[in-house]
Formats: C-alpha cells, sequence, structure tokens
C-alpha cells in the first residue's frame, strides 16, 4: 500500500507541462480574403431609347458602399481586385468606367475600359477585365464609399438592334489584421 | 509554474455522467459503482456518502488539439492556429465535466435490496469546433469559395444541475442482479444552441460571377438562468427551486453465466429537463440568395443597399422569445464484460451475497456510447482489476476514445475501517506534459461502507 501511495504521490507531483507561451495569444495575425459578388446589369434595346424614342448616349448608375466605413477594415486592407466580365452583342461600341468616389464626391480611383462591338463574324463579344488597388499605391482607395458606373455608347442614326450587354462584377479584398 | 497553473487552469475551465468513466464502471468493490451501473453486483450493506467528497469528478478534455499546439514556443501563433485548425474535424470537441455529490445514503433492506438516494450537483460544457466556420473567419471566404458551410456544426451546450435520486438495487439470484434509479433533475442554469441547422454556400451565378447561398438556415440560441438585475436571493432561492424541472432514469444489469464470466450493461440518464424561467431564446431562420446588385440605371437615385437590407430582414427572420424549451440528458450506455483470474479469495469477501465472484483479479473490456449534439461519443477499455487485500484494490486500464486511443487509467481503493478512499486518475501519460494531453479525468471519493 506505501508504495502505491508512493507511486501516485510521485505520479502526481511530477506532473509537469512543457514550455508554453499564453501571451502569444495577442499576436494573431490573419489575412483573410472576401470574395463576392458587386453588381451586374443588362442593357437591352429599350434602355438605349428614353421614353420618347431618342437614343441616350450615357447611363449613369451609383452605389454607396459601406465596406470601409469601419475603422478596422480600413486599416487592414491590403489590396482589392475588381474583376468585370461582359458579353455584348450589339453592334455598338461601349465606352465603360468605375469610379471609386469618396464623401466629398471626388474620385479616389477609377478603372476604365472599353467594349467592343459586335459584328457578323464575331456576334457575340466577351471578356474580362481585372483592375487591381493597392493601399501602398494608392492610400486613398479606402475612402472609398460609392461606385459610380458610367457607360458611354456613341450616338448615330441607325435604328437599335434587339440586342443585349451583360457586365458582371466581383470584388477580392485582401486584409491583414491583428486580433488582439 | 505559471504555465502548469494555466494549463490545469485551462482543463478545468474547459468543464451528468459526462464521459467515459471506464475506471469506475463495474468495480464493484467501490462504494459509488451503482451510479454508473445501477445494477452492479453490490456487496455492501450500508453506505454513508462523506458530504461534499463522498464523490467529485472532474474532467476536461479536447478531442482535436492540445494546448502545445497551440501556446508551444517556437513558431509564430498564427502558423501554429492554421495548423491545428488543418488537424481539425467539424466534430471535435471540448468538454468538461464537474460532479459533486452533495450526500448519499444507503442501506440494505430486510429482502437484501441495496436501496440508496442522494443528491449531486454536475457541470457540463461541450463545445464543437466549427471548423469551416473558423476557417471562414480567419482566411476569409475566397480560399472556400465552393465549400459549403454546415450550420449544425455550431453547437454548444453549458448546464449545471442538481440531481436527486433514489435506487434499488436487487440480486434476485446468485448470478443476476439489476437495478434502477429514478431522478429528479433541477436545472439551475443552461445556455446552448444545438441542433442548428442550415448551410452557406456559393455556386457559379447567372447573372454575376457567383451566387451566394444561406439555404434553409434556423439556428437558435437558447438559455435558462439569467436574469438581469437579480440580487443573490433569486439565485440562492433558484438553488432550491429552479423550477426547471425533468424526470430521468438510470437502469442496469449484471449477470453471471459462470462462476468466472460476467456480463453487465447499463443505461444512464434517460431523461430530460424543461426549462421554463429566466428564458431567453434567439434564432435565425429563413432562406436568401445575393449575386450582387442589379443596377437599374433609373432617372433618379435608388438605394440599392436599403432594397437588399429590406429584403434580407424579409427572408431572414430574427426574432427573440421566451418560450420554454426541453433539453434531453446525454444519455448514456455502459456494457462490460469481465472475467475472473487468480484464486477464489476464502476471506471473508465485500461482495457478501456471492462469493464465487471473489476472484482475486478480473480482466475485462468495457464499452461506452453517449449521446451528444452532434454525433454519438463512443469508447473501449480493456482493464485488470486486483484485489491485493480486503481494503485494498487497484484497476489499470487502457481506453481508447474520442480523445485519444491510448489513455492509462489507474483507480485504486482503500478502506480504512468502514471508510473508504477513492482515487481514481484517466491518462497517466498525460500527467508527464499536461500541455500535449487530450484529456485528464480525476475521481476521488470519501464513503463509509459496511
Amino acid at each position: 500500500m506505501k508504495a502505491f501511495i508512493l507511486f501516485l504521490g510521485v505520479l502526481f507531483l511530477s506532473s509537469c507541462t512543457g514550455k508554453l507561451d499564453f501571451d502569444q495569444a495577442n499576436q494573431l495575425d490573419i489575412h483573410p480574403v472576401i470574395e463576392g459578388d458587386i453588381l451586374y446589369f443588362d442593357l437591352n434595346a429599350s434602355n438605349l431609347t428614353d421614353q420618347n424614342g431618342q437614343f441616350k448616349s450615357v447611363f449613369r448608375d451609383t452605389v454607396s458602399f459601406d465596406i470601409f466605413k469601419e475603422g478596422k477594415m480600413r486599416d487592414g486592407f491590403e489590396k482589392a481586385v475588381i474583376e468585370v466580365a461582359y458579353k455584348n452583342t450589339f453592334n455598338r461600341h461601349f465606352a465603360t468606367t468605375y469610379y471609386f468616389i469618396d464623401q466629398q464626391n471626388h474620385p479616389v480611383a477609377n478603372g476604365q475600359f472599353d467594349i467592343n462591338e459586335a459584328n457578323l463574324n464575331h456576334p457575340e463579344v466577351t471578356g474580362n477585365r481585372i483592375f487591381t488597388f493597392d493601399k501602398n499605391a494608392n492610400p486613398d482607395f479606402v475612402n472609398f464609399r460609392k461606385i459610380v458606373l458610367e457607360i458611354s455608347v456613341s450616338p448615330d442614326n441607325l435604328p437599335v438592334e434587339d440586342k443585349t450587354l451583360h457586365v458582371q462584377t466581383k470584388g477580392t479584398f485582401y486584409m491583414h489584421t491583428t486580433l488582439e | 509554474m505559471k504555465t502548469v497553473y494555466l494549463a490545469i487552469i485551462f482543463w478545468i475551465s474547459l468543464a451528468g455522467q459526462a464521459q467515459f468513466d471506464a475506471l469506475a464502471y463495474d468495480f464493484t468493490a467501490h462504494a459509488t459503482v451503482l451510479q454508473i451501473n445501477p445494477g452492479s453486483r453490490y456487496g455492501y450493506k450500508k453506505l454513508f456518502g462523506l458530504p461534499l467528497v463522498s464523490n467529485i469528478q472532474i474532467f476536461a478534455g479536447s478531442s482535436g488539439f492540445n494546448l502545445n499546439d497551440l501556446f508551444a514556443t517556437g513558431s509564430s501563433f498564427s502558423s501554429k492556429v492554421n495548423q491545428t485548425l488543418k488537424q481539425l474535424e467539424d466534430t471535435d470537441f471540448i468538454l468538461i465535466h464537474y460532479r459533486q455529490d452533495l450526500w448519499t445514503y444507503g442501506w440494505t433492506d430486510d429482502l437484501e435490496r441495496f436501496k440508496y438516494f442522494g443528491i449531486y450537483l454536475d457541470f457540463n460544457q461541450i463545445t464543437y469546433t466549427p471548423v469551416q466556420f473558423l476557417k471562414l473567419g480567419l482566411n476569409g471566404n475566397a480560399p472556400y469559395i465552393h465549400d459549403t458551410f454546415d450550420a449544425k456544426y455550431l453547437a454548444t451546450q453549458t448546464e449545471l444541475i442538481q440531481t436527486i435520486y433514489y435506487g434499488v438495487n436487487k440480486h434476485p439470484n446468485p448470478d443476476l442482479s439489476f437495478g434502477y434509479r429514478f431522478k429528479l433533475y433541477s436545472g439551475l442554469a443552461q445556455a446552448q444552441t444545438v441542433h442548428n441547422s442550415g448551410r452557406f454556400y456559393t455556386t457559379d451565378g447567372q447573372n454575376n460571377f457567383y451566387t451566394h447561398h444561406l439555404e434553409q438556415v434556423d439556428v437558435k440560441l437558447q438559455s435558462s438562468g439569467y436574469k438581469q438585475g437579480a440580487d443573490w436571493h433569486h439565485y440562492l432561492n433558484k438553488f432550491f427551486l429552479s423550477g426547471n424541472y425533468g424526470p430521468g432514469i438510470d437502469l442496469g444489469i449484471s449477470y453471471q453465466p459462470n462462476s468466472r464470466m460476467t456480463v453487465s450493461a447499463s443505461l444512464l440518464d434517460l431523461g430530460f429537463i424543461y426549462y421554463t424561467t429566466d428564458l431567453h431564446n434567439y434564432y435565425i431562420k429563413g432562406s436568401y440568395q445575393f449575386d450582387g446588385i442589379a443596377l437599374e440605371f433609373p432617372n433618379s437615385y435608388v438605394d440599392y443597399w436599403d432594397n437588399i437590407k429590406k429584403t434580407f430582414k424579409g427572408k431572414i427572420k430574427a426574432a427573440e422569445n421566451k418560450k420554454s424549451y426541453i433539453v434531453w440528458r446525454p444519455t448514456t450506455v455502459y456494457t462490460g464484460f469481465k472475467y475472473g483470474i487468480g484464486d477464489l479469495d476464502h476471506q471473508k469477501c465485500e461482495n457478501f451475497l456471492h462469493p464465487k465472484t471473489n476472484y482475486t483479479g478480473f480482466i475485462g473490456l468495457t464499452g461506452f456510447a453517449q449521446y451528444r449534439p452532434v454525433k454519438i461519443h463512443l469508447g473501449l477499455s480493456a482493464f485488470y482489476e486486483k484485489k491485493w487485500s480486503k481494503h485494498f484494490y487497484t484497476k489499470v486500464n487502457l481506453t481508447a476514445d474520442n480523445f485519444s486511443y491510448d489513455a492509462l487509467g489507474f483507480g485504486f481503493l482503500y478502506r480504512i475501517g468502514s471508510m473508504q478512499f477513492s482515487l481514481m486518475t484517466d491518462n497517466l501519460w498525460g500527467l508527464s506534459d499536461l500541455a500535449k494531453s487530450h484529456k485528464q479525468a480525476l475521481q476521488i471519493g470519501f464513503n463509509w461502507v459496511k
């Protein structure tokens, strides 16, 4: 019996733990990458004319974005990649611009690209564009609060054909923060 | 020393029959063996558990990681967190159990039935590690764009329960014993989010690159026991009359087909608690899809986000209520096989009703299954039990369960006069380095037996 008590005593008293550092829990660096849809649209023949049947050469729409309203988001932001995909069956050329606008309505960044017209040989024009906004290259990017999308179509006197322009947009936001 | 202290605090703070209690099962010389199997071949005529110390159990375990995985010195904490997440599964869990018997008393009646009653407190905490959601939080959704995140793995349950019981153990013939125990549970405090459902996933989209789905989400958080602004009188009253009650039953049987062999089984905590007081319940329910903002190029400004918020709130309902709810106890099944080896013990034995069972040694197997919110927990243990003298018994076992496959357990019973002291500890290997241990368990008890 004494031997057992001695054995158990030694066992418990000799229990120990390897070298641990609980303070390091304050040093959790994380690099979340958030990817998601932002916006899309379809333009068809009816969109290219107004109520009076007059040709519209410029389209504009505004979407507010609160993603950088929080200070932690602004501080943790590293890079955004905005990817656009389009499909055009109009035999018209579109000039497209994404403006990233701050609270004072000043553009802090933009992304511009052309969408070529379809033709008999290429009845459907598809393409992708990628715009990268790096915090180091453009620290003001985190100040944007809305996106203004502007599309220009060259006017002509031809009747508007029954075609479509479809545009998709997604964003990938690279973040880095330390959880404390 | 600080790290040892913190390690112990971690294991304790991570806190029924909460976990596989293989050492105590069918250890028939143990004064409180009937707690694990009410049908064990109980040999004592009288039992008086010393108040507060008749049976104290502490268990803490983590099936997927240990302290060393996260807090060892060397590589960065972030890389260790990521490495730990890689090795975790959604069904891994952290379990804490603390039980303290407040009082117990038993006696043998004229028909040689052993009757007993008592009261105990137990605290249980189980949290599953929702790995997919943890990865989502740490790494964002981009690396897992086509993965599915299932809400059923969002599961945690904490409870503080007081149980009053009355049990009977019978020996209708020398080969058979069985027993039952009625329980009245009193839920002092409880909080849980379990049995959630619904999925979050992303598919390739039609309108946009993707379509993000929240599908049939049904997530609820229920709690009882906290009342804002209540003083200690309120909680003291609740300790005696909680208002949250439920019945339960334990059953057990032990059969000896021949002089050496014993097979046994028990069913514990078949019951529930109906929570009716100090309730705070929250739930989120619904389905929603998102594929970005559809621009309309209107003549005037349209607040698209406001429209999305309204649509979201219409489809995903979030609300709170104070509805009563039922919580089933973690019903547990034990099975046992025991084989007598060594010499027959001709001393005046503990098991006074069945001297033929008194071999000086036993080997055997104990099986375990327990109902839990996300999955059934299983365990298997092989043991060797040795009677050294009338006063001194030991038992060693090797256990495989959700926490480890090679946990070495050791327990002993020692009597001075009629006072029996028991000490059992599981996973002796873990004591050599608590930081690397996946579980530790300790049981001590002081009981007067005759």
